[in-house]
């Protein structure tokens, strides 16, 4: 196996696993999240998109023309323009 | 956005170079008409939630290869010393050491946990697993009300303004959708407002309630650019994209339009209260109120600007709007000292379309209140300003079996006002 073959595998595999945990039934209550203690959660850290030598985070998400889910990481091997905007 | 797209389309057609765009608005489908009416060819992903972290957009980046951040914040003036340069640099041939770029694929979800503390709790991936529903699953998300009330358990505990904020487009989702509940919006809108208080410099934050504010808050207007588009992708012999949830008044109010003038006032629908109440909730009437965000952080005594009112009727339990009637209206006179271009308030009628006799209408206006004067209460002075507003709607409505009834629903409105200053203060 070469490694391209091992990346998609891998890249493919991790890919499974987020759809599937978005798709998992919710295991605990709202009052059994409000009886532990707040941990840091919720969004990478922006200086990723401004700082030279930062490492691009996974990230998937859906399409805004509801065409399905995009994951960063099917872009390996090429240049990348990331344009964060919004319409407004 | 549409300058990189037109410089870059040769590259683009290459292969060897790929564009990707993210957006971090509420709706996905203001954005996706853009990108139709613009000719965007490439992937326009959505994060309502602000998942990116970024606190102002645009931000523009070149990754290289091997998933490292290699250009940051080029211009497209500079399109051929700078993005040239850096397109035709050489390929990597590697991960750098301890590194490891989109190439190798992604760190199991890590991009929502930036701390080894928050491994293997379970209520964070109750939190992470309501986030990841949402955004695949949007309004109609079948988990929603589930998903809401984690989320806010959440922003709760943590009372950060990130999960505030969080909480806040669950509650827009939900009200977007067939889940839709009456106080959703208005709770939505205090959630954003909670969020930005604590943190002044979240510009997306902030957008995002001058999206549906008052309009003079609004650096400028947000989608006036709709109508055009619809024409002009029309004029191309294609159907625009359509919109899911219809623009609202206030997203396409400009701030350097005249303020409106308060115009000749209507007669009243229903002076001596006559017509037969709604006794069997054939519609569910909603209002929010969205404060100017110069409130935010900030202890003031007089309003800034004005207050962007929202009313929002919804047909329930099978009641069909008539579509051969007046539309309804919405009765609202303010006191005086308030300011409103109008009493009488006229809903646009349903639209065409499958639905359109369910579907909720809604109108938007702005109400600005007097000045509070600074300072501590005086002695003997007037009792504190009543900040509700009462009035009512009127509309024809049908029922299951095709009898329309006209009625008549009595509605408060809640304008906010800062708490008064304790000594010391101003």
């Amino acid at each position: 196996m070469d490694v391209s073959q091992c990346l998609r595998i891998l890249t493919g595999a991790l890919a499974s696993c987020a759809l599937a945990f978005a798709g998992q039934e919710q295991t605990g209550s709202p009052e059994a999240v409000a009886a532990t203690k707040p941990e840091k959660f919720g969004a990478i850290d922006p200086q990723v998109w401004v700082t030279t030598g930062s490492v691009v985070p996974a990230l998937e998400l859906p399409r805004v023309d509801g065409s399905g889910v995009f994951d960063l990481a099917s872009l390996h091997g090429k240049k990348v323009l990331l344009i964060q905007f919004a319409s407004w | 956005m549409p300058v990189w797209h037109e410089k870059t389309k040769e590259l683009v057609a290459s292969g060897r170079l790929a564009i990707v765009g993210i957006t971090q608005e509420q709706h996905p489908d203001r954005c996706a008409l853009y990108a139709q009416w613009q000719g965007f060819d490439f992937p326009i992903l959505w994060d309502p939630f602000g998942l990116t972290g970024l606190s102002v957009v645009p931000v523009i980046t070149g990754i290289n290869e091997l998933g490292v951040v290699d250009l940051v914040r080029p211009h497209p003036r500079k399109f051929q010393k700078q993005f040239l340069d850096w397109f035709k640099g050489p390929v990597p041939d590697g991960v750098p050491a301890g590194r490891s770029g989109f190439l190798v694929g992604r760190p199991e979800l890590g991009s929502f946990v930036p701390s080894e503390e928050s491994k293997g709790l379970v209520h964070v991936n109750d939190a992470r697993r309501a986030i990841s529903r949402l955004v695949l699953g949007g309004p109609s998300t079948p988990t929603i009300d589930s998903d809401v009330g984690t989320l806010e358990a959440w922003a709760k505990r943590t009372g950060r303004a990130k999960d505030r904020f969080h909480a806040g487009v669950a509650r827009r989702l939900r009200y977007d959708g067939p889940s839709a509940r009456a106080e959703d919006f208005q709770v939505a809108a205090d959630a954003w407002h909670a969020a930005l208080a604590a943190d002044p410099n979240q510009y997306i934050w902030r957008r995002r309630i001058q999206q549906w504010g008052p309009r003079l808050d609004k650096p400028y207007a947000f989608y006036d650019w709709v109508p055009k588009a619809i024409e002009q992708i029309r004029g191309r012999g294609e159907a625009p994209r359509r919109l899911a949830v219809p623009l609202s008044g206030s997203e396409v109010a400009n701030k350097n339009q005249a303020v409106p003038a308060p115009v000749g006032e209507a007669a009243e629908p229903d002076p001596k209260g006559l017509l037969a109440r709604d006794s069997g909730g054939l519609v569910q009437v909603e209002t929010a109120t969205l404060l100017h965000t110069g409130i935010a952080g900030r202890k003031m005594r007089t309003p800034p600007g004005s207050s962007q009112v929202h009313v929002t009727l919804r047909p329930r339990g099978g009641a069909k709007w008539s579509n051969d009637t007046e539309p309804p209206v919405l009765w609202l006179p303010v006191p005086k000292g308030w300011v409103a271009a109008r009493s009488l308030h006229t809903f646009p009628g349903p639209t065409a379309g499958d639905g359109a006799l369910t579907a909720p209408l809604r109108v938007d206006f702005e109400v600005s209140t007097p000045t509070i004067p600074l300072g501590p209460p005086k002695e003997g002075a007037p009792p504190a300003l009543d900040s509700t507003l009462s009035g009512y709607v009127t509309y024809s409505i049908c029922l299951p079996d095709g009898t329309c009834v006209f009625r008549r629903q009595d509605v408060e409105v809640t304008i906010p006002l800062p708490e008064p200053p304790s000594f010391g203060d101003d």
